[in-house]
């Protein structure tokens, strides 16, 4: 009986930990998941507050087009659109290769060359694709920050 | 000479018409000017342009794709959205252009106009104010012009 005891308390033990391991990378999962999906939602149709004038608005949209941090692509960015095999610049129609270098949108993680889409941003705070707005400040940089880090490097 | 430097973009999409072309709709470049096309339109079927060929003219300018293609209809049409010179009121070939939309979707829009004219954002005065005060009758000069003037030859 003893015996039986003290050799089951170690399966115990084990099996006590890895539950609590598993449960606890569950809720991590689903809070990343949770996380992901309400930064990703589109924000279309955003009104131009009151009073914006052109300047104005273009300064905004250069400032967003150089706010976006460019990076160097490999396969295993996670971005919307993604090809089983390859993936396309919309601007160009080129493919995008491992190791170009490339620009996620915040909000909507349509990625793009960096040369293809600054072109674009320095006048349109657009995405070429969806049209979501790139112009918001707050979101923008913590976003992109944020889907890079869930890219494994 | 005006052909030498035709971004990898252009040629792309050209390859791509000649390659698959959309139901309905041929575009092939000049000789002369890559950058412009002669394009046809068949009208759609269930509307007063059916068994029409329509064509038009569409250039590239130096810009695209960060701006619209220039379309014009040459073939005369009787069309609330299209004026007498054959230019088409058509949001995505002015304000909501994107470098993400194509020759192949420009067209498509505009096959799509044929099949659903719009009095309610006109270009030509007397053709949407016909449309809206006697929709069959401007739907039976529309069929006649068709008749007279793009058919087929």
């Amino acid at each position: 009986m003893q015996l039986a005891m003290s050799s089951r308390s170690p399966d115990n033990l084990l099996f006590f930990c890895s539950v609590m391991a598993s449960a606890a990378a569950a809720a991590f999962c689903l809070f990343s998941l949770y996380r992901h999906l309400v930064r990703r939602r589109c924000h279309v149709g955003v009104a131009v507050t009151a009073g914006d004038s052109e300047e104005e608005k273009r300064r905004q949209t250069l400032t967003v087009a150089s706010s976006l941090q460019p990076f160097m692509y490999d396969r295993l960015i996670r971005h919307s659109g993604k090809g089983a095999s390859w993936t396309e610049c919309a601007v160009c129609l080129g493919v995008i290769q491992v190791g170009a270098m490339v620009k996620l949108l915040p909000a909507c993680a349509h990625i793009y060359h960096v040369e293809c889409i600054d072109l674009w941003l320095s006048s349109h705070p657009t995405c070429p694709l969806c049209r979501c707005r790139v112009d918001h400040p707050a979101e923008v940089q913590e976003t992109a920050g944020q889907l890079a880090q869930l890219s494994p490097a | 000479m005006a052909n030498s430097n035709l971004p990898r973009r252009i040629i792309k999409e050209t390859q791509r018409l000649l390659s698959e072309p959309a139901p309905g709709i041929s575009a092939s470049p000049s000789e002369e000017n890559m950058r412009y096309f002669n394009v046809m339109i068949l009208g759609p079927a269930q509307s007063p342009y059916e068994g029409g060929v329509f064509k038009l003219e569409l250039f590239l300018p130096e810009e695209y794709p960060m701006a619209a293609p220039k379309v014009r209809f040459l073939t005369k049409i009787y069309h609330p959205n299209i004026d007498k010179l054959g230019r088409i009121c058509l949001d995505i070939l002015k304000d909501k252009w994107s470098p993400a939309l194509q020759i192949r979707t420009v067209l498509l829009s505009i096959q799509a106009l044929l099949s659903a004219p719009n009095p309610d954002d006109p270009l030509s005065d007397n053709i949407a104010k016909h449309w809206k005060a006697n929709e069959v009758e401007a739907v039976e000069t529309a069929k006649e012009w068709t008749r007279l003037y793009a058919s087929g030859a």
